[in-house]
């Protein structure tokens, strides 16, 4: 990857975090948040 | 990237619509074999994919082959799960709600672009309806224009006077033959007017223009009722059932039209399934494609009769 993800922010039930293929094209990564609920 | 210049839009007069040329698509990967399956997670000594992680919840990046492209629109892939074999039928319930929150923010963030004045998320699931990779995924095309099927929507608002999906809600719920599934915020049914044999139209009760504008419990029982939709598609032939899933929105700009589109649509979600019986596709030949008047071999009432039996029998 090109670069360092920027840093997390959150939507709703899923955490958001960005980052750039080595093309330059973006990779957004959405992780369900771990606070309790089951994934 | 791709090239711009290989990307292109020419306007078709008899008509009055927009072609686009996305050239370097005609090469992009058709069908590959598990192995080498883009959409899969990166495993450790193997060759690596569109996702650079050994595991992964929901991924979304740009196209590599995009129809659309900055700075003007967008085409993005939006991978479900990294399960190859899963579905969006198959999905845990919490998986599901949170796309409908990617979907959100992918609405919002788009929407956002001045370049950018129909934000469509769609699924093309199974061959036969084109698809080319079979790893569960959609897509989002963020056009540069608005698209003639949410024009007719809008034009649909002015000839009843009001929200066209709203009146529809309420002649659907006062008929009930084409009832398919219900739940507090969602109302599935189909058309009274189908296209497809099994077509159906999944709506939010209350008016809510996008995805933007929704509860979070209202995004829940969304990915309820997708849910419910497409496990009963699934238990119809008892067959993976291909469908085309097209969510329609409020436009993000007002761009050629007359009032402030934004302010304008109604969520709901659209199913065009090619199936009309388990081995029959239903083909759009000369009556659709040349005179554009869809021809069906089926009622909608009796289709709905068997698909709320598949919803039930999915459940």
């Amino acid at each position: 990857m090109a670069g360092k993800p920027a840093e997390p922010s959150t939507c709703g039930p899923v955490t958001i975090t960005r980052l750039v293929k080595d093309d330059g094209r973006a990779l957004i990564v959405y992780a369900l948040k771990t606070d309790g609920r089951p994934k | 990237v791709n090239d711009p210049s290989k990307i292109a839009q020419r306007f078709e007069e008899l008509r009055g619509e927009q072609v686009d040329y996305a050239i370097h698509r005609q090469e992009r990967t058709f069908l590959p074999t598990r192995e080498h399956c883009p959409l899969c997670p990166t495993r450790p000594g193997e060759p690596p994919t569109e996702i650079p992680f050994p595991a992964y919840e929901i991924v979304v990046f740009d196209n590599r082959f995009p129809a659309f492209e900055a700075p003007r629109g967008t085409a993005e892939v939006v991978v479900y799960t990294d399960d190859h074999d899963a579905s969006f039928a198959t999905l845990a319930p919490e998986r599901a709600e949170a796309l409908m929150w990617v979907w959100r923010q992918r609405y919002i963030e788009l929407g956002a672009r001045a370049d950018i004045d129909y934000v469509y998320i769609f699924e093309n699931r199974g061959v036969e309806v084109g698809v080319t990779l079979h790893h569960p995924h959609g897509q989002i095309y963020g056009y540069p224009f608005l698209p003639p099927v949410p024009k007719l929507e809008l034009a649909a608002d002015a000839r009843l006077g009001g929200c066209a999906p709203c009146t529809l809600i309420a002649r659907e719920l006062a008929d009930g033959r084409r009832l398919l599934y219900e739940n507090d915020s969602v109302v599935v049914y189909v058309p009274y007017a189908a296209r497809w044999a099994y077509e159906a139209h999944v709506l939010m009760r209350e008016h809510r223009p996008s995805l933007r504008d929704c509860e979070p419990e209202e995004l829940r029982l969304l990915a309820d009722a997708l849910q419910m939709l497409t496990r009963g598609y699934d238990a119809l032939f008892e067959r993976p059932f291909p469908y085309v899933m097209a969510v329609h929105q409020a436009p993000t700009s007002a761009v050629e039209v007359a009032v402030d589109a934004s302010e304008h649509g109604h969520l709901h979600v659209e199913f065009y399934p090619p199936l009309r019986t388990a081995d029959k596709l239903k083909y759009l030949a000369g009556s659709e494609q040349g005179a554009g008047t869809f021809i069906s071999d089926t009622l909608p009432e009796e289709s709905a009769a068997k698909l709320r039996e598949a919803i039930a029998r999915g459940r």
